[in-house]
């Protein structure tokens, strides 16, 4: 039966709030070809969980704050060019995962769900993070008013838009650690190992719809909400672990897109 | 105490992620070289929906149904993050991460649902829990009175070990040009894509060998953080592959000292012993290189005052 509680009110507006902020973001991790830096930025989000154990901060807080300078350290390892870059992220995000599980698994009293991180559990959302949640949201609508053109010159050719006088290494450094918030929200519910999975789907399935940048958007806003909405409804009836749940509808909608001709 | 028994123990457990730890080495100096430590990172995941699988239709977890399942599925990962890129024309990270999550998804979700009937349990199978492999062991013959063979995660991994270790040795020179020179080995003749699937069936076999041991999560660190150590140093591809054992061997033992020491997850310290490594390998390069600036601008100097 379907009983209306205050847990899933708020599980759900945060679902909504989450597939709205993260959409706009996959749209140019899609485009920008960022999926890897998605998925170093959730494992490490990891790392922020069992520090904050460790040291009995706020949950959201630490790892908030440990994904801002993950995504920072790896914007300036980036620009240093020893390793490329795609070995550099798989570096980054397993030793920070294995570094948090460490860190985990060092705390002999603390009996916590770890599963509920990996794999997201959609009840874990409270109060604070919507509050945190719509911040984001906010911060990430201004980026885009401000930056919108500026983000799609730099997607098409970085090096005109930098002569064109557009600050590339700042826009794209605001976004970065856009991403790195979205990401810490949104591992509660997804889990760290299925962020990627809500940034690039939804963004995937909406470029079979659309002719334009914008349309693109819209479109993957609409995606996002629905998959989110139809995952946690099928996590709720069925029993299903959410983050998982989420990820196969939104695959779902995108395999049928596929068959749609352009 | 520590008695005889334990030394065997732990004797075991080091073994096996030696062996562990070599092979994903051997495997990951090819996934740098061109670049697919993603796909590497893909495969590692989607290897646990081929092991659910096959452990559900075959009822058994013998070894090569574990192996020939993780296979399978590893190739149709690779193979369907092509098609999607080409087909949809969708970015080819987005297509693997389509995939491999989708794979991943539906293989936590058996998992959970078939939790109670298979003995398989979401933690050991994340990252793995390689202090009871010793307790898992091959038995010749009868159950009682058989002979004990040791553990069966060595086996299996002492298995696809030799196959990484032999197809290496045979295929050297043909991985070598398919790698540096993808384009030279097409004037040549040799079948790219069958190479392609060939490292991608090995990654898979290593993978699925590993996972009894490290899981299926911090096998990737096995995988990309020793050969990029070795990357920095090597001069030549096989310099880079002995290198890169070198490494991974230096972690294990570190990271099994390690998790001796703060009593934590053995998996997770190799795993951070690795990147630790890598850390330091990078530090001193940026000292020599330093100092070297150093010795020329004294050399320009003295030149100058000359």
């Amino acid at each position: 039966m379907f009983e209306f509680s205050p847990f899933l009110a708020t599980a759900l507006i945060g679902g909504i709030g989450l597939a709205l902020i993260s959409a706009p973001l996959g749209v140019f991790v899609v485009w920008q070809r960022q999926s890897y830096f998605g998925a170093t930025l959730a494992h490490s989000a990891l790392l922020g969980v069992s520090l904050a154990l460790l040291m009995q901060t706020n949950l959201s807080g630490t790892i908030i704050v440990v994904s801002l300078l993950i995504a920072w350290g790896i914007f300036t390892l980036n620009h240093t060019q020893q390793l490329s870059s795609d070995t550099l992220l798989g570096i980054l995000a397993h030793s920070s995962l294995a570094l948090g599980l460490i860190l985990i698994s060092l705390q002999d009293s603390v009996q916590i769900d770890l599963m509920g991180y990996l794999f997201g559990d959609i009840l874990s959302l409270n109060q604070n993070d919507l509050i945190l949640i719509a911040v984001t949201g906010v911060l990430i609508a201004l980026f885009y008013w401000k930056h919108w053109r500026d983000m799609l010159n730099i997607t098409l050719n970085s090096e005109l838009a930098q002569v064109e006088g557009t600050e590339v290494k700042k826009v794209q450094l605001q976004f970065i650690l856009l991403l790195a918030f979205m990401i810490a929200l949104s591992m509660k519910m997804v889990g760290v190992l299925l962020v990627t999975s809500l940034l690039i789907i939804p963004a995937a399935a909406a470029r079979r719809l659309s002719h334009t940048p914008e349309q693109m958007l819209g479109w993957s806003l609409i995606l996002g909400v629905l998959s989110v909405l139809t995952g946690i409804a099928g996590s709720y009836w069925y029993d299903l672990p959410t983050g998982p749940a989420i990820v196969m509808m939104a695959t779902l909608i995108f395999g049928l897109l596929l068959f749609k001709k352009q | 105490m520590p008695s005889i028994e334990n030394w065997i123990l732990d004797l075991w457990i080091i073994a096996t992620a030696s062996l562990v730890a070599a092979s994903c080495a051997m495997v990951g100096v090819f996934l740098i070289l061109r670049r697919q430590a993603l796909m590497g990172d893909a495969i590692s995941h989607s290897v646990l929906l081929g092991i659910v699988l096959a452990y559900l239709l075959a009822g058994t977890n013998t070894l090569w149904v574990m192996l020939t399942g993780a296979v399978i599925i590893g190739l149709l990962t690779a193979w369907l993050s092509e098609s999607l890129h080409k087909l949809s024309r969708l970015q080819s990270d987005a297509s693997i991460g389509i995939v491999f999550t989708l794979f991943f998804s539906i293989g936590v979700i058996l998992v959970s649902l078939y939790t109670g009937h298979i003995d398989l349990d979401q933690e050991c199978v994340l990252y793995g829990e390689i202090a009871f492999v010793p307790f898992d062991t091959v038995i010749w013959g009868d159950m009682e009175t058989g002979t004990d063979l040791g553990p069966r995660a060595f086996w299996l991994i002492l298995i696809v070990f030799t196959l990484v270790a032999l197809s290496i040795a045979i295929g050297f020179e043909r991985l070598k040009t398919v790698t540096f020179h993808p384009s030279l080995a097409v004037s040549l003749g040799i079948n790219i894509t069958f190479w392609h699937y060939f490292l991608m069936t090995l990654v898979s076999m290593t993978t699925v060998a590993s996972f009894d041991a490290v899981g299926a999560i911090l096998v990737v660190a096995l995988l990309i953080i020793p050969a990029s150590s070795a990357y920095l140093l090597a001069t030549s591809l096989k310099r880079m592959l002995w290198l890169a054992i070198a490494y991974s061997q230096g972690s294990v033992w570190i990271g099994y000292a390690l998790s001796y020491w703060l009593d934590s997850s053995i998996a997770a310290s190799i795993a951070v012993s690795a990147g630790a490594l890598l850390a330091l390998t990078l530090m001193v390069i940026q000292i020599r290189k330093w100092i070297q600036q150093q010795h020329y601008a004294k050399q320009l100097q003295s030149g100058e005052s000359a």
